[in-house]
């Protein structure tokens, strides 16, 4: 089987993976107290007025009913309607998503503009003033919990300088990129760490190999086997590392989002989920899984693609 | 949904003429606040922790949806600031027969919807069938039999029983006019993008992001509202919100946090106090039916300790049950319970009880104050040796838990949304007396007479009298009378809120 084979596996097993967190969902949801009717009609209805709503929603069915028919509308793509506003579920995410893809995509641009440099440097100078300084501001980064680092940049940058929005995400396109960045730093620096660490390894072994010994005695230079060979060979296992971390960053959105009031999915399942609007929760997570999965594929089909191994493997 | 009541003219008037029709005040309130002339243009932007529920009145259940309901869809009478008056607004007097069986509301000349259609009172009466049939607020429409139509400017409201608060109901956020048969359209596209007579329409909107409203060309009243635009945005952190209010993002902060209230500095205008915290005990269950466990309960409590510790200030010890600062107001004659441990082990040990098990209260874990209370009271019941296990559930559940009168004790707050005692009334009746599953025969006799009686006198006679039973048969415990705090910029004029947090943007302008 070629890398083809091995991309359309991993195809497949996204099938299964998302019918289960499907199962998972509904039933956590249909465990949790409370009661969806009186959601809807609200604090006032009555005992008669609610037991409609309940047969109406077909809560009264046996559970497994109820979850083969909320499976069957997600095959279908329809995700139901809030609870709340009765807006179609899918319509409320398609309003947050961008938001979110937004913070998702200068967050990570910001990881890589921090972590390639700085794990370059490192990889190049182990054990050397820069690196443990590197590594030590690193770790400082890791015990900061990313609200807080929100908040200080808030009160540290954008209020005294008032070149940033202290939260919101604007009107326009200057408004969008002015409200972006220092979530996306928050983001940033919770997981450029990991991110430097990762590439810091895999470049000092890299480094240590015997091919890279085997070029250097050729006479071919550094910046040569570095953009030839080191980095390319090093690349993997960080574009591993980046795949987790971008799941990570999805879920670092919903607090990232909350803190900056950003109007984006996180925000919106923090949303529902004090609302107990049971078909938006739902549909927001769906969506997280979607997401995470397939972030993960990608950089499976990319490892592939840069590393001929994947197929010998495979 | 609280009632409303008549102006104070009108209840002047009703004392002096038996039998014959309580008329408005002069007009809408004018701004105290308000300095120098009204300034046209300019959005004003509003941020707030509630999620708005949607155009569909029937479904609003926070002030944040009452708030904006108001804004678009406007009910026939307007509240005033005061929290105790009514004033015209679409209808610009109001009578009711010597029975109090029937009332004619007249309307304003030439109101218009904002697509420019006329509003007459066949829309009234359309309204008035859409409010009664809402599964929510349905119930609380049932006094009205009937409306008549006999011109365009006159609808009459019969009512089956006696009724001297229907133009209370009449400023409700349930209560908007809306255009018959929906204009033409399915309800669903209605609520989708509905049409009004109020100072905005509505530009775009979401249930938990940001609506936009812009000025009504057509509103009733000249010259308003000043602002080309209100904007309003949800943020669920209270931290951020006062960041975004201080970094100049917002000109109002709705309902803000007492923990967050220093951050807004000058800014912070605390409303008088108008909402009530309460500890309601399960009389269906022992050891809760003893009415001594019940009274030990209260004197255990520190109400100076949680009107200073989780308020910060902005709360004081209750004098009952009802929240002040709102129409027909009347103090209980009975003295509030107060801290008095020796007497609270006292009546515990005379009452027979068995005390020793551990019992629960629930509370709306998305209420940052409840949660810092409910440990306090846990702490204040150990001193007598009574257990309290918390459960802080998140709102649906709890209010699922709470209307089931399942738990030992709840843990909640309430206020009134109008100007009238009616309101705060019907809330007690409509939850078992706030959820201790009291049979309430007794207060619904009790609300009946306050609807149908005619003079303040009476009025405020009934109110001290379900002060005072509640706080004889001490199944809800008054816990602290709290104010709801508002943060409003300093290029803001024309703000004027009622106690409870609701205020109009017609007659806001922004200087600067």
């Amino acid at each position: 089987m070629g890398r083809f084979g091995f991309v359309l596996r991993r195809l497949l097993l996204t099938i299964p993976l998302l019918l289960g967190i499907v199962l998972l969902v509904f039933l956590v949801l249909k465990i949790t107290p409370g009661d969806p009717a009186r959601q809807i009609v609200g604090l006032r209805a009555t005992t008669q007025q609610l037991d409609q709503v309940r047969q109406q929603l077909g809560l009264n069915d046996p559970v497994l009913v109820q979850y083969l028919r909320y499976l069957g509308h997600v095959l279908h793509g329809d995700l139901g309607y809030s609870y709340k506003s009765l807006q179609p579920v899918s319509d409320m995410i398609a309003e947050r998503l961008p938001v979110t893809l937004w913070l998702l995509t200068f967050g990570t641009t910001f990881t890589l503009l921090i972590s390639i440099p700085l794990g370059t440097i490192t990889a190049l100078q182990p054990n050397r003033p820069i690196d443990h300084a590197v590594r030590g501001a690193g770790l400082v980064a890791l015990t900061m919990p990313s609200f807080w680092v929100g908040i200080v940049l808030i009160l540290l940058v954008a209020l005294p300088t008032g070149l940033f929005p202290a939260g919101g995400f604007g009107d326009t396109f200057p408004d969008h990129v002015r409200s972006i960045i220092l979530p996306a730093i928050t983001l940033a620096i919770s997981i450029a760490p990991f991110q430097i660490r990762s590439m810091r390894t895999s470049m000092i072994n890299v480094r240590r190999s015997d091919y890279v010994a085997t070029g250097r005695s050729m006479g071919l230079s550094e910046p040569r086997l570095m953009r030839r060979f080191v980095l390319r060979n090093a690349a993997p296992p960080t574009i591993s590392v980046l795949a987790l971390n971008v799941g990570y960053l999805l879920f670092g959105a919903v607090v990232i989002e909350t803190t900056f009031a950003l109007p984006g999915v996180g925000e919106g399942i923090v949303l529902a989920a004090r609302g107990r609007d049971i078909p938006a929760i739902q549909g927001y997570t769906l969506l997280f899984a979607l997401l995470v999965v397939a972030v993960y594929l990608i950089a499976d089909i990319v490892t592939a693609v840069m590393d001929p191994r994947v197929e010998i493997a495979s | 949904m609280p009632l409303k009541v008549l102006s104070r003219v009108a209840a002047v008037a009703l004392l002096a003429v038996t039998a014959a029709a309580c008329t408005s005040s002069p007009g809408p309130s004018a701004n105290s606040s308000a300095t120098g002339s009204p300034v046209r243009g300019g959005t004003l932007h509003v941020v707030r922790s509630e999620s708005f529920d949607g155009w569909d009145q029937d479904k609003a259940a926070a002030y944040a949806s009452y708030q904006t309901l108001l804004a678009v869809l406007e009910p026939l009478v307007r509240f005033n600031a005061n929290g105790k008056d009514i004033e015209p607004g679409i209808a610009t007097s109001w009578t009711y027969d010597a029975k109090a069986l029937t009332w004619t509301f007249t309307l304003h000349d030439g109101v218009q919807f904002s697509d420019g259609s006329p509003l007459t009172s066949a829309d009234v009466a359309f309204s008035e069938s859409v409010w009664a049939a809402g599964p929510n607020f349905g119930g609380l429409y049932s006094g009205i039999k009937k409306v008549l139509t006999p011109d365009p400017k006159t609808a009459v409201f019969q009512m089956s029983a006696p009724n001297t608060t229907l133009p209370v109901q009449m400023s409700w956020a349930s209560s908007g006019i809306i255009p018959k048969n929906y204009g033409g359209r399915t309800k669903a596209a209605f609520d989708a993008a509905p049409i009004g007579a109020g100072a905005f329409t509505v530009v775009s909107w979401s249930p938990s992001g940001r609506i936009v409203l812009a000025r009504n060309p057509h509103y009733y009243i000249a010259g308003r509202p000043y602002l080309d635009k209100v904007q309003i945005d949800v943020v669920s952190d209270a931290n951020e919100r006062a960041v975004q209010f201080q970094s100049g993002q917002y000109d109002i902060s709705e309902g803000v946090s007492t923990n967050t209230a220093k951050q807004y500095g000058a800014s912070l205008i605390a409303l008088p106090a108008s909402q009530v915290e309460h500890l309601s005990l399960n009389v269906t269950k022992a050891p809760f039916d003893n009415p001594k466990v019940r009274q030990a309960i209260a004197a255990a409590i520190d109400y100076k300790g949680i009107a200073g510790g989780p308020y910060q200030g902005y709360a004081s010890a209750p004098a009952g049950i009802l929240p002040p600062n709102v129409g027909h107001y009347a103090p209980p004659s009975l003295p509030a319970p107060a801290l008095d441990l020796p007497k609270a082990r006292a009546l515990l040990a005379g009452s027979g009880a068995n005390t020793t098990g551990t019992y629960e209260v629930i509370y709306d874990s998305g209420q940052p104050n409840d949660a810092l209370l409910a440990q306090i009271l846990q702490q204040n019941l150990a001193a007598i040796g009574i257990k309290l296990k918390l459960t802080g559930l998140e709102t649906g559940a709890f209010v699922g838990e709470a209307f089931g009168v399942k738990s030992d004790m709840v843990l909640w707050s309430y206020g009134a949304i109008s100007p009238d005692m009616f309101d705060p009334i019907g809330w007690i009746l409509g939850t078992s007396w706030l959820f201790t599953g009291d049979d309430t025969k007794r207060l619904k006799a009790e609300y009946d007479a306050y609807n149908a009686a005619q003079s303040d006198a009476a009025k405020l006679t009934i109110v001290t009298q379900i002060q005072d039973e509640n706080l004889q048969t001490g199944q809800a415990l008054p816990l602290a009378s709290f104010q709801v705090l508002q943060g409003v910029s300093s290029k803001v004029r024309g703000f004027a809120s009622a106690p409870w947090g609701m205020y109009y943007w017609d007659p806001i302008w922004l200087q600067g």
